[in-house]
């Protein structure tokens, strides 16, 4: 029977490879093989198995990995596990199993279907962010972020041993030096709001959020301050931007790296309170970042976010039973609901006013939704004549526009007209192009204390806490009183790894604390006769996928992340192929800790990819 | 990225998600993955076609007819395959499908590589004699692409060991150039100028090249070209007003 039958053919030359270890790649090269190390997007193994858009990627990196091994080079093509995640803990939750049983088969299907593919990994590799082995090198990374802080004259990250002390602070005696280095270090917590939905009692990021309902199940999410951990990404904002730019990247990627840091360059404007509108004795000044300092004559009223500190204050009698609605409205509303989905403008008169600092106007200060708290100092300056979203939110509510700005040509204008030009209607800055006349302001502004030159970025800390149960537990313990509070010390888990506790069941709590919270064996700890408590908020799914490609390099290494030679043989990745969804926040996360793992030394090149 | 057959996203609400085993089941896995890289770039976006992968299949089962005899009772090299060296059409082709399937993998245009495969293997199963060398070639060329009909082929052609280690086949760059042949171009009747086309262009694209020549264009502006008298290989000649 000698027609064509790849049902036979095919499995006895999967077998062939497998019994010969064909694909096995040497550590070593031999002489004169330059190295090619090809990656895949790992995926995360779902219940549903494969489908036959996952291995368009795979069939692509495959034809190259075995073209490079024709051609005689040193080949690093491995596969791997994005295992950590909700849908296998929602599983557990529903079938009272632990999520570890769900992802183990997961795995086994995926990779029998990868397999039965034939591409040609190198399987001796292949490494499981839930694996313990493995997930011991996440949470050590994360303590070198832990330990690390970010000196902005040398441009690098640094051990936090080394942060200076100042005297005062010194004096103050150990805890004082304690706060002073935890609100330097590239991880630290703070209070954050976050979309807290109290059903699945857990955070969800935006993407997760739809019509103030959760994506998966259609619960009420409510915006929330909670106590949060955070990555200073932001420090890294500039090496992210510059460094960028010799890669040999397409534009349309680098373009969406630079949008998403979105740096701006600009003016902090501050504008008092009108004491006349506040409370007997009470003086407010709202500081807000403006990239056109120029059109600040055309400032003709100013909107915060609801979230503001200063909104209850500001408040008039008459206003806060509005205001208050207002605010309640709005927390149950996601950043994007807020901004890109909004078709109105909505929002509510303070009853308080502002002086507009350049000529002394009283101008209203309203709140609004579009203006996110997260977003530059949370509060605005509405120029309605030359920006689209305050020229909507006027027409709405019948507030003044005022053209400011004309087109250089000195055509007619037509509002709101966002280009540069030549300012108009604005005293000292009349007849100035834009740029001179920012320049002409923000020096004004500086020399009256008035304002100062500011650079905004869009990107944020990176949230880094999830209340769940399947991730990687943070390596950190607090000490606790004879009370059972907190004291705010810190202690770093002598060993790793730290493995999660077995539960009894899997359900979140409720409560911020989430379902580790309840294992009360594995929190409660006594080191040396003090109480400690663990950390009982689990790393995002991100954590794991940051780095798996400098795992690959030394899989099964115990005693260290990756030997350094290794590192230094196959780095950078040489062809990565990964889909669009995964060129913004999976880039920009990867990169930002390979950054940190630089200035710490241990990889010595400055990007993942070339 | 690769739609459901409904040209929608694939999700398990939609009821349009392929899974592989079934693929693989019913044509193998080289078929399918010959199959996702034939459909069009990486970074289109294209519905999946359960007759695209019936297609490639038949193009594996033909070359595997290039060197097994499908009618023989047990496995029997093709005796169509003889051990002359490649010449000619065949020599020239062989060479040219190296080049393009080498530049084509390395800049990641697997369709066009997969294409120019195709060709060279409707070419050997016209030809009467099918040099050994030739069809060892297409299945070193091969490999990266359909491993498994890749390494069977390799190993039924005589090799011991195994195919993934081998070392790529280099091309004669000057057996990849085309054929070129020069002909002249006139208008009425005159010599006016010679265009380098492909020996066998059609009449229809040598009157288009001697159009598009930039000296004869410039020549015939504006003027009403009344008869075009078109020989292959031979001559242009425009009759003008």
């Amino acid at each position: 029977m000698p027609s064509y039958h790849p049902a036979e053919i095919e499995p006895r030359w999967q077998r062939y490879w497998a019994e010969h270890k064909t694909f096995t790649t040497p550590d070593e090269p031999q002489p004169g093989q330059t190295k090619y190390y090809i990656l895949d997007m790992f995926p995360y193994p779902s219940g549903d198995g494969l489908h036959v858009g996952h291995p368009e990627g795979y069939t692509a990196t495959d034809i190259l990995a075995r073209l490079k091994r024709h051609l005689g080079c040193h080949v690093l093509h491995p596969m791997g596990w994005d295992a950590f995640g909700l849908p296998a803990e929602q599983y557990a939750i529903k079938t009272n199993q632990h999520p570890r049983k769900t992802t183990e088969k997961n795995i086994a299907t995926f990779k029998r279907q990868i397999q039965a593919l034939g591409f040609s990994y190198d399987w001796d590799r292949e490494v499981d962010t839930t694996d313990p082995a493995y997930f011991k090198w996440t949470q050590w990374i994360f303590l070198k972020l832990y330990d690390t802080w970010y000196d902005p004259e040398l441009k690098k990250g640094r051990p936090i041993s080394e942060l200076p002390i100042p005297e005062n602070v010194a004096a103050k005696g150990p805890e004082f030096v304690a706060v002073w280095r935890n609100v330097k270090r590239l991880a630290y917590q703070a209070e954050v709001p976050v979309n807290w939905c109290p059903a699945m009692g857990t955070v969800l990021s935006n993407e997760e959020v739809i019509d103030g309902k959760s994506e998966v199940g259609g619960h009420p999410v409510e915006r929330r301050p909670l106590k949060q951990w955070l990555m200073r990404i932001t420090a890294y904002a500039d090496r992210l931007l510059d460094e960028l730019e010799p890669l040999d990247w397409s534009e349309s990627i680098k373009q969406m790296q630079r949008n998403w840091i979105g740096k701006r360059e600009g003016a902090e404007v501050r504008f008092d309170v009108d004491p006349s509108t506040l409370r007997e004795g009470l003086e407010l000044e709202i500081n807000v970042f403006t990239t056109r300092p120029d059109t600040l004559f055309g400032a003709t009223y100013m909107v915060l976010s609801p979230e503001h500190p200063f909104v209850a204050d500001l408040a008039t009698e008459p206003q806060s039973a509005a205001v208050k609605a207002y605010q309640e409205a709005s927390s149950r509303k996601s950043d994007f609901e807020r901004t890109e989905m909004a078709k109105t403008k909505t929002g509510v008169f303070t009853g308080a006013y502002a002086i507009n600092p350049v000529n002394g106007v009283k101008i209203p200060i309203w709140i609004a939704d579009y203006v996110l708290a997260t977003y530059g100092t949370g509060a605005i300056m509405a120029v309605p004549g030359h920006d689209e979203r305050d020229y909507e939110f006027a027409k709405q509510f019948n507030l003044p526009i005022i053209c400011v700005v004309i087109p250089a040509d000195r055509s007619t204008v037509d509002l709101p007209h966002t280009d540069t030009g030549i300012a108009i209607h604005s005293d000292f800055l009349d007849g100035l192009d834009t740029s001179a006349a920012k320049a002409k302001i923000t020096a004004w502004l500086a020399e009256k204390k008035l304002g100062t030159p500011r650079v905004n970025y869009k990107l944020r800390d990176w949230l880094f806490s999830r209340q769940r149960y399947w991730g990687e537990p943070f390596p950190l313990l607090h000490e606790l009183d004879a009370n059972g509070n907190r004291t705010g010390v810190i202690r770093v888990e002598d060993k790793l790894p730290l493995t999660l506790p077995v539960l009894e069941d899997y359900k979140p709590t409720g409560t911020p604390e989430g379902p580790l919270s309840k294992a009360a064996d594995w929190v409660n700890v006594t080191i040396d006769g003090k109480q400690y408590q663990r950390e009982t908020n689990t790393m995002p799914q991100w954590a794991g996928s940051c780095w798996y490609y400098l795992r690959y390099i030394d899989a099964r290494n115990d005693a260290a992340l990756a030997d350094p030679k290794k590192l230094k043989h196959w780095l950078p990745v040489d062809l990565y192929i990964g889909g669009a969804e995964h060129a913004v926040l999976h880039l920009l996360y990867s990169r930002f800790w390979h950054k940190v793992l630089y200035d710490c030394g241990i990889v010595d090149c400055k990007e993942p990819l070339p | 990225m690769i739609l459901g057959e409904d040209n929608q996203k694939m999700s398990k609400s939609r009821g349009n998600v392929i899974n592989p085993d079934e693929v693989i089941r019913e044509y193998g896995a080289d078929a399918l993955r010959l199959y996702e890289m034939f459909m069009g770039p990486l970074e289109a976006v294209k519905p999946w076609q359960m007759n695209g992968v019936e297609g490639v299949y038949r193009f594996l089962a033909r070359v595997w007819r290039l060197a097994i005899d499908h009618e023989a009772e047990t496995v029997t090299l093709n005796a169509k395959m003889v051990d002359a060296a490649p010449s000619g059409e065949v020599l020239r082709e062989m060479h040219r499908t190296i080049r393009k399937v080498t530049e084509d993998t390395e800049s990641l245009r697997f369709n066009t590589a997969i294409s120019a495969m195709m060709e060279f293997t409707n070419l050997l199963t016209k030809s009467e004699e099918r040099p050994r060398e030739a069809v060892t070639m297409l299945v070193r060329l091969l490999s990266p692409y359909a491993p498994h009909l890749a390494e069977e082929l390799w190993s039924l052609l005589g090799n011991a060991k195994t195919l993934a280690y081998e070392p790529w086949p280099a091309y004669d760059p000057e057996l990849t150039k085309s054929d070129t042949i020069e002909v002249p171009v006139q208008i009425n009747g005159k010599l006016k100028g010679v265009i380098a086309v492909e020996a066998n262009i059609e009449k229809d694209a040598l009157e288009a090249a001697a159009k598009a020549d930039a000296k004869i264009a410039e020549m015939l502006k504006g003027k009403v070209v009344k008869k075009a008298i078109v020989v292959p290989k031979k001559l242009v000649n425009f009759v003008i007003g």
